[in-house]
């Protein structure tokens, strides 16, 4: 075998491959589904949507179909009642018997008006679904744009809006909310316009932050170098980079915005009647919580559940967006 | 195991990796080393041949996503022969690091905590290892900065480290860890980070508490310059594995690795006119995949076909000399150290002989 | 060929002050002069805050200078920047920049960022064919195009950054510490490409580093500065073969020799401005020949030639 020892024959073009690496997105999801918690929580707020898209359909009632005869009925579900619970009980009576409604289920219960609490609960998340997630969107919009001029242009600019942004910081959030929402009338839009209005200087200051020390690396100073207009360069070599970091910090902010809005549901400022919301459900339920447990239980289990997935899943993302936080 | 009297490190068959997002990266593949009492040994290699991962594997610095894969670090604690491997943490810290084996880092900057006094620093180790009391531990670090050349060493005590130039700060780290009389220290490239002219000190100074204290002292580096002026032996690294090694004048004067060519001819040479600098094509191997063969066969053009079949053994020259390459297998053909290269080993040693 | 020509960039007095506050403020520049000829490489040396990185920064405009002249081509560039000056500015003038890691935006693919200097008008196609034209000549394959910067080496970025700079076909080219987060074999690598590019393109190099050995071979002229100040230019062979100033000196001493006969027993030289007193204010620019400058006084001039 000696012409295993004959020279190789040489093929240059083998030698500068480039570095095979997992291309950035299958990178992010790997880390992002290695944190079970995460997982948990994303399944847990896909099965919230899906119940406040599908959860009327299937349950054959209007969120606002008021029968003062079937009032206050527990929660009933099939096959689940077997077991001793959800069974249409109360004390040892079965209400549902009780007020000739043998045959109909209410999986949630009914409120004091006789309105199926399980169609109104699943209106209520999509409300608040849609208030966290417009919120959030417009609080990202805000918050980038002002950073980003902000932090570029630096100097006398950014000194105004950097005051400005005090300012309102200086206000309490919850007297601004209150009095915007009083202003404008009660009801959705002028809630996610309040929410919105609220929120973005805390994005503002992150994406501003997160300028100043991305228009000093070496990428923004050669296109500076190259000639490319500014605009081009916000949009495209500071801003893409910025983004991770403004996701995480909207994907927090949703919380935080359908926590307030159920705040402000709870002091009676919420959505108005016959649309629900999650807080406006549990102030609902809340009193007549002594005779009815079940009417304020329900929805507000859901409503920490939810609270505590989408805080997970925004712990989750920034772990997988945050290159800094990247294994090699 | 065999310990002859001055081995004091023996590093077994170290094979380290990590877990990455991308799959398990092969970082050090079956490395051995051994260190004598008060040698230097510089470990040379680019960035990313493991050089560094083997360091910190002694120190005990294991990051959260690195597996330990094989092999045994043996040192001798107290009379007794230890693996540092299966020290846990807490006996490391204890026993070993900063006490026995200290590290100097690449950056100064990050080795210091900013938020407190540099006499607080340097001191730590000496209360905490030594038992000393705090007055007996100051004036112990007075003595130890005047030592490392920091003029007015009282002073310096009280500040902090963002008072310090990066050249002081590098000083202070090196003062620290001299401090407890180390057996051993580790140097991950400590004067990377630094200016030239300081660079050359820092060097000088290691050079010159080395003899001073005994101290054996591992060097990883990539400037060959640096090992030059350091090393006792040498050991070139290059994928996760040692490719050669050998006594400083072997490295330098008698290489047989065409990687160490490749580095020795890379490297300017600033007495000759101008040639144009040898560069190695191509680029280091991703150890994320599995290496057949030798890593360096795409790059060589000295490779032979069994080059990409199976791993070359380690040939022993000498009994200082080794070299893992097929070329030195007695079947393979003769090759010559290129020309260039020859004429300037040459040169550099008739300049040495006039000195 | 009339002398405006022969030198590429002129550059007078220049003084690049940062303030920091009302009172206080950084002469990372201090009144440095220097003129690069065509088609020849000036290295320009110094330790890190000695002002080198804003001397090749304030010639490109990233920075306006706080006084002085610096003229492409005979053509004024300091004082306030006219829109046809920063064209004319741009397209002949290029940088590469130190790090490989940050100079390539992470989230742009290869083919948008070395693209990113053409004109933005260009048929699609075309500006494709020019990119791979580019991306072959620094020795990377046109299938890289289309990834992303993490997927490349240090080295490999480098070449992109390179071919960014290659792409406009500029007269000038600023390396600002280009090779020095490369690895040695690498560092040779992408010296040996650009003194290809210049003796196919005629460029024209400003090589900044902190390192003299790959500068004496890179360079042709060669500049040491040191605390904002150019201390003394030459040839490389002023340099080299008879340096004045004892900063310069030191510099030298520090290089390691390769060679373990001699390294280890040399001792380098220090410097220490304050303690030899040397006070740079008090200096001038002296001439010992055409091309060789000392920064300093008649006496300290002669003890040093002494």
């Amino acid at each position: 075998m000696t012409d295993r020892f004959a020279f190789a024959a040489r093929d240059n073009a083998a030698a500068d491959k480039p570095v095979e690496n997992k291309p950035r997105w299958a990178e992010t999801i790997a880390v992002f589904s290695k944190n079970k918690g995460a997982v948990i929580g994303f399944a847990f707020l896909l099965l919230m949507i899906i119940l406040a898209i599908a959860g009327p359909m299937v349950s054959g009632y209007t969120y606002d179909g008021i029968e003062l005869s079937r009032q206050n009925l527990p929660p009933r579900i099939q096959g689940i009642e077997r077991l001793g619970i959800f069974n249409g009980t109360l004390g040892d009576r079965n209400m549902y018997e009780a007020k000739g409604y043998g045959g109909s289920y209410f999986w949630f219960g009914t409120d004091k008006l006789g309105r199926d609490l399980f169609t109104r609960f699943c209106c209520g998340v999509r409300i608040s679904l849609i208030i966290g997630a417009i919120s959030a969107l417009l609080n990202m919009i805000i918050g980038v744009a002002f950073g980003l001029v902000s932090g570029y242009y630096g100097g006398k600019p950014d000194l105004l809006m950097q005051r400005f942004i005090e300012v309102l910081n200086g206000i309490p959030t919850l007297v601004i909310v209150s009095l915007l929402v009083i202003v404008l009338k009660p009801g959705m839009m002028s809630i996610i316009i309040t929410m919105g209005l609220a929120q973005w200087t805390g994005t503002a200051r992150l994406v501003r932050a997160n300028t100043l020390r991305l228009k000093e690396t070496e990428h923004v100073l050669a296109s500076k170098t190259l000639g490319t207009s500014t605009v081009k360069i916000l949009f495209r070599e500071i801003f893409p980079n910025l983004l991770s970091s403004v996701i995480v910090i909207a994907m927090m902010s949703v919380p935080g915005a359908i926590f307030m809005e159920a705040f402000l549901s709870f002091v009676g400022l919420g959505i108005p009647n016959p649309e629900a919301s999650l807080g406006s459900l549990i102030n609902d339920g809340y009193q007549s919580m002594l005779l009815y447990p079940f009417q304020m239980t329900i929805p507000a289990v859901f409503f920490a559940l939810l609270m505590l997935a989408l805080n997970i899943i925004g712990d989750g993302l920034r772990d997988a967006l945050d290159p800094t936080q990247r294994q090699i | 195991m065999q310990v002859d009297s001055g081995t004091i490190l023996n590093i077994q068959k170290l094979s380290v990796a990590f877990q990455t997002t991308s799959g398990e990266l092969n970082a050090v593949r079956g490395v051995d080393l051994t260190l004598r009492r008060g040698e230097t040994l510089a470990i040379v290699g680019e960035s990313g041949s493991g050089k560094s991962v083997t360091a910190k594997a002694v120190m005990g610095l294991r990051d959260s996503n690195q597996i330990i894969k094989a092999g045994e670090i043996l040192y001798d604690l107290d009379g007794q022969v230890t693996d540092l491997l299966k020290l846990t943490k807490k006996q490391m810290i204890s026993q070993v690091n900063g006490r026995r084996i200290s590290m100097i880092f690449q950056d100064p900057t990050t080795a210091l905590n900013p938020l407190l006094t540099i006499g607080y620093q340097l001191t730590e180790g000496l209360r905490i290892h030594r038992k000393m009391s705090r007055k007996a531990a100051w004036e112990r670090g007075v003595e130890l900065l005047d030592e490392v050349g920091i003029t007015q060493p009282r002073q310096c005590m009280k500040r902090y480290p963002h008072h310090l130039s990066g050249g002081m700060r590098q000083r202070v780290v090196i003062a620290a860890a001299i401090s407890c009389d180390p057996e051993i220290i580790i140097c991950d490239e400590p004067t990377t980070a630094l200016d030239v002219t300081i660079q050359a000190k820092i060097l000088e100074l290691i050079k010159t508490l080395q003899k001073k204290m005994n101290i054996a002292i591992i060097y990883i580096t990539h400037d060959l310059g640096v090992v030059a002026k350091v090393a006792d032996r040498v050991a070139v690294m290059y994928a996760g594995k040692i490719v050669e090694r050998g006594t400083a004048y072997e490295i330098f004067f008698e290489p047989r690795h065409p990687y160490t060519w490749g580095l020795l001819l890379s490297m300017p040479d600033i007495n000759a006119a101008d040639t144009r600098l040898y560069s190695i094509p191509g680029s280091p191997p991703n150890l994320l995949h599995k290496v057949t063969g030798d890593a360096f066969a795409v790059r060589n053009e000295y490779a032979l076909n069994i080059d990409y079949e199976e791993e070359p053994p380690v040939f022993k020259l000498s009994g200082t000399h080794e070299v893992a390459s097929w070329l030195a297998h007695p079947d393979a053909p003769a090759i010559q150290i290129p020309e260039l290269l020859r004429r300037q080993i040459e040169a550099k040693i008739s300049h040495g002989d006039e000195q | 060929m009339n002398t405006v020509n022969d030198n590429i960039l002129e550059v007078r007095d220049l003084k690049q002050h940062f303030r920091i506050d009302r009172r206080h403020s950084v002469k990372a520049v201090d009144g440095v002069s220097f003129t690069i000829k065509r088609g020849s490489t000036f290295g320009l040396v110094g330790e890190s805050g000695s002002g080198k990185s804003t001397i090749g920064r304030t010639v490109i405009r990233l920075y306006a200078p706080t006084c002085g002249s610096v003229k492409l081509n005979g053509r004024e560039l300091g004082g306030k920047l006219t829109l046809q000056m920063k064209q004319y500015l741009t397209g002949r003038v290029q940088m590469i920049f130190q790090d490989p890691m940050a100079s390539l935006n992470p989230r742009k693919k290869i083919i948008d960022i070395v693209a990113e200097g053409l004109d933005s008008n260009k048929p699609r196609g075309e500006r494709n064919e020019l990119v791979y034209a580019q991306l072959e000549r620094v020795g990377l394959s046109r299938e890289f195009a289309g990834r992303y910067p993490h997927m490349f080496s240090g080295g490999q970025r480098q070449r992109v950054g390179i071919a960014r700079a290659i792409i406009t076909d500029p007269e000038l080219i600023i390396a600002d510490e280009c090779i020095s987060a490369l690895d040695m074999s690498i560092q040779a690598q992408v010296v040996n490409l650009m003194k290809d590019l210049q003796t196919e393109r005629g460029l024209t190099y400003l090589f900044i580093a902190h390192d003299l050995s790959m500068v004496k071979y890179i360079s042709d002229y060669i500049g040491v500065l040191h605390m904002g100040r150019l201390v003394e230019s030459g040839t490389k062979d002023d340099i080299f073969q008879n340096p004045i100033h004892p900063y310069t000196k030191s510099l030298i001493s520090a290089i390691p020799e390769p060679n373990p006969l001699t390294e280890p027993h040399r001792i380098s030289r220090v410097y220490d401005a304050p303690a030899q007193g040397i006070v740079y204010a008090n200096g001038t620019e002296r001439y010992l020949t055409d091309t060789h400058m000392v920064l300093a006084t008649d006496g300290e001039l002669e003890t040093w030639i002494a």
